[in-house]
């Protein structure tokens, strides 16, 4: 697009009377019911209903504003639609775990993710219509700086239980790289194994790299997806200027969520930001990190953050094909059509069960695909799955791509 | 004539009004400061120069041509809904561009007549073809529906439209042949009209009057067709070709992972 179509024709915050830009607008009209998005959709497939797919939620909200806009409508519905049909509106917007599956289904061309974002945004931000548990999460992170509502001081507690931690990279004051490691990888115990294999990575590397241990807050990711865009702006702005006092030129993520939102929500063009994936291909092809040849069936999944959201597949592929060969095998699903694990779009937050049976799909591809390890590149991704894999009581093995790196790889500095 | 031109402008009127309604509805939601005292009308007009320039990048017209008149994503989707959506809306365009705007320019003097050899192949080829596409579209939609087709009433309201129009045209063209008294070798090349008109013939009718009574049906079908367009799901022969040129704003991914994305999808048949 670069300039040559308005801004207000594209993207828009809730700065106007309504958040919609003209663009989406024609996107609510362009909807012809056709259903594919109802295939794309793995909500609707769990739960069967219409609302909380893309198509139900365009439908919904096209007879709000019918209701409440339109001549008729409002002859009809003097008082504007009713408390009870925003109510269904926002059970169903919020079912959405925004992973973006169905853009890739719409034979014209609609933009879902974004639509449906802004819809969160008209219910959160411009209506206060959101999930008690969504609210209770933006106080956490407005006032911890962290989803978790943990005392932020102790977000890089992880790291104290690292044998070759160096002394004072904790305290670090200047730094090339900043390895941002993001809430669920700091704070949930089930993936604290992901931030460890990375920065032991990003060490066996050599590079010179620093975390923001209590002074990193959250990206502002879980305010974003939850429409509260506004309240981001605190974090966006202070984790900006860490960065500057920082010095640093490169900043690293394990989390595609914090680095999605950092590439479309923070203003630093004269920084690099690369996924864990994008670092460690650069380790591959330098040289700097070699594999054995194996016979172990792996396989990888598409986190709809790299993957939709930020376009990266081939990174963690060509990682994994340079360990795997011929043992490499493709999900079924996969790539821009891979499914989702169920843990995105915050959903978690207010309906666990609903993570969990979206997650059923991936898991029954992971074992259709024969694999014995499937390598995955995101703390979300890999923290509900192999849960999923755990109640199932599979053998299949879940490893981040970080964790994958420092298990199966040699670096050259060791082997010399 | 007068009485069909002033339906035609009342169809015209009503299509027009719907139009607006939609344009309207497009900025209902788009109120920022600098433009909450412009008239819609007036945005609308300034963004046109904007828009003709984005309409012809390269990337524009590429998606253009696969998503939007190829419907690549739909074949990819479902064979049948391609063949179904490519028979039913280019035929329709060719009968509109070539049959109703041909017949225009001869009575206006185009050197045109109704029974020219191309002409009358082509309007009766792309009558076959919307006609097949309407009964694959029917089967599919009330017959087999797939578990994730949606069917609404408007849907039946668009293929009656369409089918009214089909048929009504080719009963158009068998009364104009029965009342000139067409000669097989001058309309033999109307392959269903021909046939269809010494089908009708034993019916001894008055086909002078009959004729016209058939084409004013399929005169009224053409109008109702017009104003109902932006109130239906029709609109999206205007919404669609502008939803997928705005999607080709995203920037093009780099050929590996253009690869590892779309393993999954068919490639289009070289």
């Amino acid at each position: 697009m670069a300039g040559l179509i308005p801004e207000r024709w594209t993207e828009r915050d809730v700065t106007g009377r309504g958040p919609f830009s003209p663009r989406q607008m024609l996107e609510l009209d362009a909807c012809t019911r056709c259903g594919e998005c109802l295939r794309a959709c793995d909500s609707f497939r769990v739960k069967g209903d219409e609302s909380v797919a893309l198509m139900g939620m365009i439908h919904r909200r096209r007879r709000l504003h019918n209701q409440e806009e339109s001549f008729v409508g409002r002859l009809l519905h003097p008082n504007g639609a009713s408390e009870r049909d925003w109510d269904e509106f926002e059970a169903g917007v919020f079912s959405c775990t925004l992973c973006g599956r169905c853009e890739q289904f719409c034979p014209v061309g609609i933009k879902t993710r974004t639509l449906a974002l802004t819809m969160r945004q008209e219910l959160a931000g411009a209506r206060c219509k959101m999930p008690k548990n969504l609210g209770i999460a933006r106080e956490a992170v407005l006032e911890e700086g962290n989803v978790f509502q943990f005392p932020n001081e102790d977000r890089a507690m992880w790291a104290e239980f690292m044998d070759e931690l160096p002394d004072g990279l904790l305290g670090k004051e200047k730094a090339e790289v900043l390895y941002f490691v993001g809430c669920v990888s700091s704070f949930s115990p089930a993936v604290q194994e992901v931030p460890q294999a990375f920065l032991s990575v990003l060490l066996k590397a050599n590079v010179d790299v620093a975390l923001l241990a209590g002074e990193e807050w959250c990206c502002g990711f879980p305010l974003i997806v939850g429409g509260l865009a506004a309240d981001a702006q605190k974090m966006i702005d202070h984790n900006t200027e860490r960065l500057r006092s920082l010095g640093a030129k490169t900043v690293v993520f394990n989390c595609p969520s914090c680095y999605y939102t950092w590439s479309n929500y923070y203003p630093l063009e004269d920084v690099r930001l690369l996924h864990s994936s994008q670092f460690i291909r650069e380790l591959v092809e330098a040289g700097r990190i070699t594999f054995d040849d194996c016979d172990l069936p792996v396989t990888y999944h598409d986190p709809c953050d790299l993957g939709r959201g930020m376009g990266e597949y081939a990174a963690p592929r060509d990682v994994l094909k340079s360990f795997a060969g011929d043992n490499y095998v493709e999900l079924s699903p996969s790539g821009s059509r891979a499914l989702c694990c169920g843990g995105g779009g915050d959903v978690e937050m207010w309906d666990p069960d609903l993570v969990g049976a979206i997650n059923g799909e991936l898991t029954d591809a992971v074992e259709r695909s024969g694999a014995k390890l499937v390598v995955q590149a995101c703390p979300q991704c890999k923290r509900v799955t192999q849960r999923s894999l755990e109640e199932r009581k599979s053998e299949i093995r879940t490893l981040d791509i970080t964790e994958f790196a420092l298990e199966f790889g040699k670096f050259r500095d060791e082997s010399s | 004539m007068a009485v069909f031109h002033g339906l035609s402008a009342l169809a015209i009127a009503i299509f027009l009004a719907g139009a607006l309604s939609r344009a309207r509805f497009w900025l209902s939601d788009d109120r920022s400061p600098g433009d909450g005292g412009r008239r819609p009308t007036k945005r609308l007009a300034q963004q046109a120069s904007v828009a003709i320039r984005f309409l012809l990048r390269p990337q524009t017209l590429q998606t253009l041509f696969w998503n939007g008149l190829v419907m690549r994503q739909v074949w990819r989707e479902s064979r049948l809904r391609w063949l179904i959506h490519l028979t039913i809306s280019w035929s329709f365009v060719g009968l509109f561009a070539v049959g109703s705007l041909g017949n225009y320019a001869a009575d206006f003097g185009a050197p045109l007549e109704k029974d020219d050899a191309w002409f009358a192949a082509f309007n009766d080829a792309a009558a076959l073809a919307l006609l097949a596409g309407l009964g694959l579209a029917l089967g599919r939609r009330y017959l087999t529906p797939a578990a994730h087709t949606r069917t609404i009433f408007d849907d039946a309201i668009v293929l009656v439209l369409l089918a009214l129009l089909g048929l009504s045209g080719l009963l158009v063209e068998a009364g104009r042949i029965l009342e000139e008294g067409t000669t097989a070798s001058a309309g033999g090349y109307a392959f269903l009209g021909y046939p269809l008109s010494q089908a009708l013939e034993p019916l001894d009718w008055n086909w002078e009057v009959a004729a016209g009574w058939v084409w004013w049906t399929h005169a009224v079908a053409s109008l109702s067709f017009v104003a109902y367009l932006p109130y239906s799901k029709l609109r999206h022969m205007f919404t669609s070709p502008i939803t997928i040129a705005l999607a080709s704003d995203k920037e093009a991914p780099s050929p590996e992972n253009e690869r590892s994305a779309n393993q999954e999808t068919e490639p289009w048949p070289a």
